[in-house]
């Protein structure tokens, strides 16, 4: 996968038209990440539904492309998921974009998450796209700030 | 005419290398230099030849790597216009700048007393006075800059009239690109009895310094930004606090006398070098600084400076463009770019074989302060030259294209 592949797939839609960007007034949970190599900061705001899963997911920040790609498409995959099948998912996520090796069953749970892959090639930008996942997991532990280091 | 620049570029090997298939454009000698030919070989040679602990042996092999190691002492020092027992030999600036705060500033700075440090200052220059200022209850104190984004002398002044321990800045700023009056500014300090620390990361590979001259207490560098090898440095002491500084850390070579309960210290420099000292690194470094002396004598601050002022020029004629540094940047050119992430456009930048800088360049508060999260930076150094920048504005110029 060269570069222009990459950006062209699936960064540069979701970095022009994000999905899901904005706050939550009161969410259940709320995590602010950061990348302190770059400076990069971003929010997620959950609220949960009484079974405690997923009912609405938003993220705000600035960022690189890639990280605001990355978390616009990782909100599109949370909705009605309880906090295992996210940190599941988000395992399988960040083992995917820094280049682990999957199953195939797991990266057929993927879906269209295995756009992400493409990342792994380019290693310098590995943090950029996990930082929307890794704070998400540390909105679920209950704790404010997330970092990438 | 310049004679560096491509004139000069074969003597640095790794400038050869093609990346992707195409010529390695360098634009980040701020955060290192690369080495030329002269040091690699001297560096290979020492192992090859010389190799055994200094101070020590009574062989052949370890009285050549003695006499090797404290030849470049003298070398470097001379080039700093001091003498060998004012250099201690550290692993860079960094280290430099700790071992101020540690031993001086923890020493002779007390509860209530106030440091001051440009807010314009690397991590490196900042952390180490911060931390200093935690441990002993001092009050940390920033100092924003003057309307040409240097030291404001007028604040700084008034700042001094308060009293202050210590004040800390750089000879030329990394992000900015702006060399700093030091006489004036530690003149100033002086007047007030305020301890001046300068940081010459980044001046000490441009330009050829006299210590002695600047009127400074400390003056610490970077071998690895003049074309030495990584993980040599150095602390330049002035006489007046020579004597009087407390030794750092403890270990074989820093003492004179170890008995059962008691030990006392050596004398200067060594009596800051514990253990087994970075031999090569110094023997690379002496090696360096005489290719840097050549490169000073040949024009490379007027090199730099060229090169400096038409990127500058080239990013201005861009309507999307921001500079941060408001005009005449040295060395290093920082920009941002409307709707644009740095890392995006470095990374499609690195296609085209292009080295640039992305990010906080390890100053974030000078960065906060300009309302900027991160940028762009272009540094350039002898073995640059225009068509380094031609290439940067076409991959720009081909990197909006695609992004936006």
């Amino acid at each position: 996968m060269t570069l222009q592949d990459l950006y062209r797939t699936v960064i540069l839609d979701h970095y022009r038209s994000p999905r899901n960007k904005g706050n939550i007034e009161n969410p259940d949970l709320h995590a602010v990440g950061k990348n302190p190599s770059c400076g990069d900061e971003l929010e997620v705001f959950i609220k949960l539904d009484p079974a405690g899963r997923v009912e609405d997911v938003k993220w705000n920040g600035e960022g690189c492309a890639i990280c605001c790609a990355s978390s616009s498409i990782m909100t599109e995959f949370l909705n009605k998921k309880s906090k295992e099948e996210i940190y599941s998912l988000s395992n399988k996520v960040k083992n995917l974009i820094k280049g682990n090796f999957l199953k195939d069953e797991e990266k057929e749970d993927l879906g269209e998450l295995v756009v992400l892959e493409g990342v792994s090639k380019f290693p310098v930008r590995v943090k950029c796209a996990t930082l929307g996942w890794v704070s998400i997991e540390i909105a679920f532990q209950g704790k404010q700030e997330a970092s990438t280091e | 005419m310049s004679f560096l620049g491509q004139k000069i570029r074969k003597r640095f090997p790794i400038l050869q290398r093609k990346i992707r298939g195409k010529r390695f454009v360098y634009l980040d000698s701020s955060a290192t230099t690369q080495k030329p030919i002269e040091v690699i070989e001297e560096i290979q040679k020492y192992y090859l030849n010389s190799n055994a602990n200094v101070h020590r042996g009574l062989y052949k092999v370890a009285e050549e790597a003695t006499l090797e190691y404290e030849a470049s002492r003298k070398n470097i020092s001379n080039w700093f216009g001091v003498s060998s027992e004012n250099l201690i030999f550290t692993r860079g600036t960094t280290e430099s700048l700790n071992f101020v705060a540690k031993s001086w500033g923890e020493e002779n700075v007390f509860e209530g007393d106030r440091v001051l440090v440009p807010i314009s200052e690397h991590h490196s220059n900042y952390v180490p006075w911060q931390m200093l200022c935690e441990k002993k209850k001092a009050l940390f104190v920033p100092l924003e800059l003057s309307e040409d984004q240097k030291v404001d002398k007028n604040k700084l002044e008034k700042e001094l009239k308060k009293g202050a321990s210590i004040l800390a800045f750089s000879a030329q700023g990394n992000v900015l690109g702006k060399k700093e009056d030091v006489k004036s500014v530690c003149n100033l300090a002086k007047k007030y009895g305020t301890v001046t620390v300068v940081d010459g990361a980044q001046a000490a590979g441009h330009s050829k310094i006299n210590v002695e001259d600047l009127g400074c207490d400390f003056f610490s560098f970077s071998g690895h930004k003049m074309f030495g090898p990584m993980g040599i440095g150095g602390l330049i002491v002035s006489n007046s606090l020579l004597m009087d500084l407390p030794s750092w850390h403890g270990g074989g070579e820093m003492i004179s006398d170890v008995q059962l309960n008691t030990w006392t210290p050596a004398l200067p420099p060594y009596k800051f070098e514990a253990g087994t000292p970075n031999v090569v690194g110094a023997i690379g470094l002496s090696k360096a600084v005489d290719v840097l002396d050549e490169f000073v004598s040949i024009g490379l601050e007027e090199h730099v400076q060229s090169l400096s002022e038409y990127t500058y020029k080239k990013l201005q004629e861009f309507e999307n463009v921001n500079l941060l540094s408001k005009k005449n940047p040295y060395g290093a050119v920082s920009f941002w770019v409307n709707s644009l992430h740095p890392h995006d456009l470095a990374t499609v930048m690195d296609q085209d074989g292009i080295a640039i800088r992305a990010g906080h360049h390890c100053a974030k508060p000078l960065h906060n302060s300009l309302g900027v999260q991160s940028s762009l930076r272009a540094s350039f150094h002898a073995y640059n030259d225009f068509d380094d920048i031609d290439m940067l504005i076409n991959s720009l110029k081909g990197a909006f294209s695609f992004l936006l």
